[in-house]
């Protein structure tokens, strides 16, 4: 049974998403959704964990699944690169008659795909990354930080996760 | 002389070896409780071969995890890996793959010592947070301390935990090197996963189907630890080493994904199989202390599907014991009837559809008349993987398969309804279900 308040937070960060430009393949979906409850405040009721690409939701990815199965999302293939997700017909009138049911989360999720709309995978993974690990030890260093990040994610050199953890903490939501 | 080296006849894998310290991890009560869990919960109901347990696929896994380690160590196979790529995996220069090859083994035999009397179907009677991969850490962390320190070398009990049960699960055990990830990703990987190869091919083998199988020969060979696959237009490919395989392999890889979509409709959802599982599941919660699972690792070995059957067998036939109505209906096959099951397509026209038919026919013919079944199954939406193309370039598999990418989600969307009620339910459903699924229906305009 497809959550109302769930799947319109969905289709509208999908169609924000598109809008500004974004690839949209899962990695962002995931990415900008952590955003939205971590940076923004907004509750997704999506548990994170830190995965391969940084912090992402089974709870999410079974949500998507939900909504190509329900036949409101598909996938537009590309060659050679990941796909990408867009709303189908019947996912657009679903949006069309739930819009008003986002209310206080229409303009940050505006706001996130602002952020995201031209990032590539790369940089999302070392910027939610960088949020995880400051929502994690709220009160440490910067430096601390930095190489914690490191830590998890050893390909991100020091320097690139002080810029980052920066980068994050001068967003304004 | 003592033997150092047994094995066993498989259906499926004709022999497999195994070494001493390896037969003791088999000899050894959490892996016996094995042969007493069925690997399809109650789905010999309806498929009456599939009487095959947890204890056999266990041993197919860690057959199989070692015919795809040996594939993607071998130093011809790892020739083209590019330099940063192979960098970031120092462990395939340190010459210990003897010390890695046999924690994955083990890894791969204790993947499954954690689960409930009959697999899935009740696991979330467990306790809030804990699920079988949990028992299978605390199992691989705690209870089987004792037969680790009995081998020489020593194996590391957290790796075998992280490699057993994947990053989703270990995340107390985190960061993952990219060598265990890819070590888990041969154990629990969505699309090459030695479980997931394993019990296609031998679920099928006992169910009676012949939906289940591959040429997973080869598609082990065609394995290769590859960069990921680029996620958009931003990069060539990922840094992020990453299971994949050569171009040859793309067509059996698809078969594999063909397969278990065609296992999830056919055998995994069948709507038999998921009724008996939520009698199984309402008969647990109303026999079991509290309506959960133990979690003490006494007790939790002491409960297999014996003992489950026992007590549905004793309940079924004492009108006043707990849980006798669910009981007699899985003994004496007076299960809930499917009356309807949704299209996909009909989804689209009312993503509520389900919900709305079920709130009817509740209306028409009574709540605890009808139950509904909406599960799905993602069986390719993960299923993205790098493919290493003849001449060299990392490609997405899902930006080259067709196939991958049109595959339906495997979905329940079942009405059951109590036997007793049957005629009248399905009356009622090929009188009135259609204005439910038609665009501009009264509840979704």
């Amino acid at each position: 049974m497809l959550d109302i308040d769930k799947t319109v937070a969905i289709l509208a960060m999908v169609k924000q998403l598109r809008d500004e430009g974004s690839w949209t393949g899962e990695t962002h979906v995931q990415k900008a959704m952590y955003f939205l409850d971590k940076k923004c405040a907004i509750p997704t009721e999506f548990d994170f964990i830190l995965y391969k690409h940084g912090p992402y939701s089974f709870d999410l990815h079974e949500s998507l699944a939900s909504l190509f199965a329900s036949c409101l999302l598909e996938h537009q293939v590309q060659p050679s690169y990941g796909p990408r997700i867009q709303l189908t017909e019947a996912g657009r009138m679903f949006f069309a008659k739930y819009a008003s049911r986002l209310s206080s989360k229409e303009r940050p999720i505006q706001t996130v795909a602002n952020w995201f709309g031209q990032k590539g995978v790369a940089d999302l993974e070392k910027l939610a990354t960088a949020l995880w690990v400051q929502t994690e030890s709220p009160a440490a260093t910067e430096t601390a930080l930095a190489e914690r990040l490191h830590e998890i994610k050893p390909h991100i050199p020091v320097e690139d996760a002080r810029q980052a953890l920066q980068t994050v903490s001068a967003l304004e939501s | 002389m003592t033997k150092t080296t047994h094995e066993f006849r498989d259906p499926i894998h004709v022999f497999v070896k195994l070494d001493a310290d390896e037969r003791m991890v088999i000899n050894s009560e959490p892996f016996q409780r094995l042969r007493h869990i069925h690997q399809l919960a109650m789905t010999y109901l309806i498929y009456p071969g599939g009487t095959h347990r947890r204890f056999e696929h266990s041993i197919g896994c860690m057959e199989l995890a070692t015919r795809i380690f040996d594939t993607i160590t071998d130093p011809d196979n790892l020739r083209k890996l590019p330099y940063e790529v192979r960098n970031r995996i120092p462990e395939i220069e340190r010459d210990r793959f003897q010390h890695w090859r046999r924690t994955l083994r083990l890894a791969a035999l204790c993947h499954d010592i954690g689960h409930l009397p009959f697999s899935h179907a009740a696991e979330n009677l467990l306790p809030k947070g804990v699920t079988h991969e949990t028992m299978t850490k605390r199992f691989i962390l705690e209870g089987m301390r004792d037969i680790w320190a009995k081998m020489e070398p020593q194996p590391k009990p957290e790796q075998i935990a992280k490699i057993a049960v994947g990053e989703k699960e270990a995340q107390e055990l985190l960061p993952f090197s990219p060598w265990e990830r890819i070590l888990s990703g041969i154990i629990t990987g969505d699309v090459f996963g030695a479980d997931r190869m394993d019990y296609l091919l031998r679920d099928s083998l006992h169910a009676g189907v012949t939906y289940g199988h591959f040429d997973h020969n080869r598609l082990i060979d065609t394995m290769r630890i590859l960069p990921g696959t680029a996620q958009d237009d931003t990069e060539k490919y990922n840094l992020e080493p990453e299971l994949g395989i050569e171009q040859g392999g793309v067509q059996v890889a698809e078969s594999l994904l063909v397969a278990r979509y065609l296992m999830f409709t056919q055998v995994y959802f069948h709507s038999v199989r998921r009724i008996y599982d939520i009698h199984l599941k309402s008969f647990l919660k109303t026999s079991l202390i509290g309506g959960v699972y133990p979690t003490d690792l006494d007790e939790f070995l002491a409960t297999t599907d014996n003992e489950i059957l026992s007590s549905i067998r004793a309940a079924a036939r004492n009108v006043s014991a707990a849980g006798h109505e669910d009981a007699s209906r899985i003994l004496y096959r007076n299960h809930f009837r499917k009356v309807y099951q949704l299209m996909a397509q009909d989804c689209a026209n009312n993503p509520f559809a389900l919900a709305d038919i079920a709130a009817a026919l509740q209306e028409h013919i009574g709540v605890d008349n009808v139950i509904v079944d909406d599960a799905n199954k993602a069986t390719a939406s993960k299923s993205d993987f790098p493919i290493q193309a003849d001449d060299g370039r990392i490609i997405s598999a899902h930006g080259q398969s067709k196939v991958m990418t049109s595959l339906p989600i495997a979905t329940t969307w079942y009405l059951f309804v109590n036997p007793e009620q049957r005629e009248r339910a399905c009356s009622w459903v090929k009188k009135n279900v259609e204005t439910f699924l038609k665009p501009g229906n009264k509840n979704y305009a």
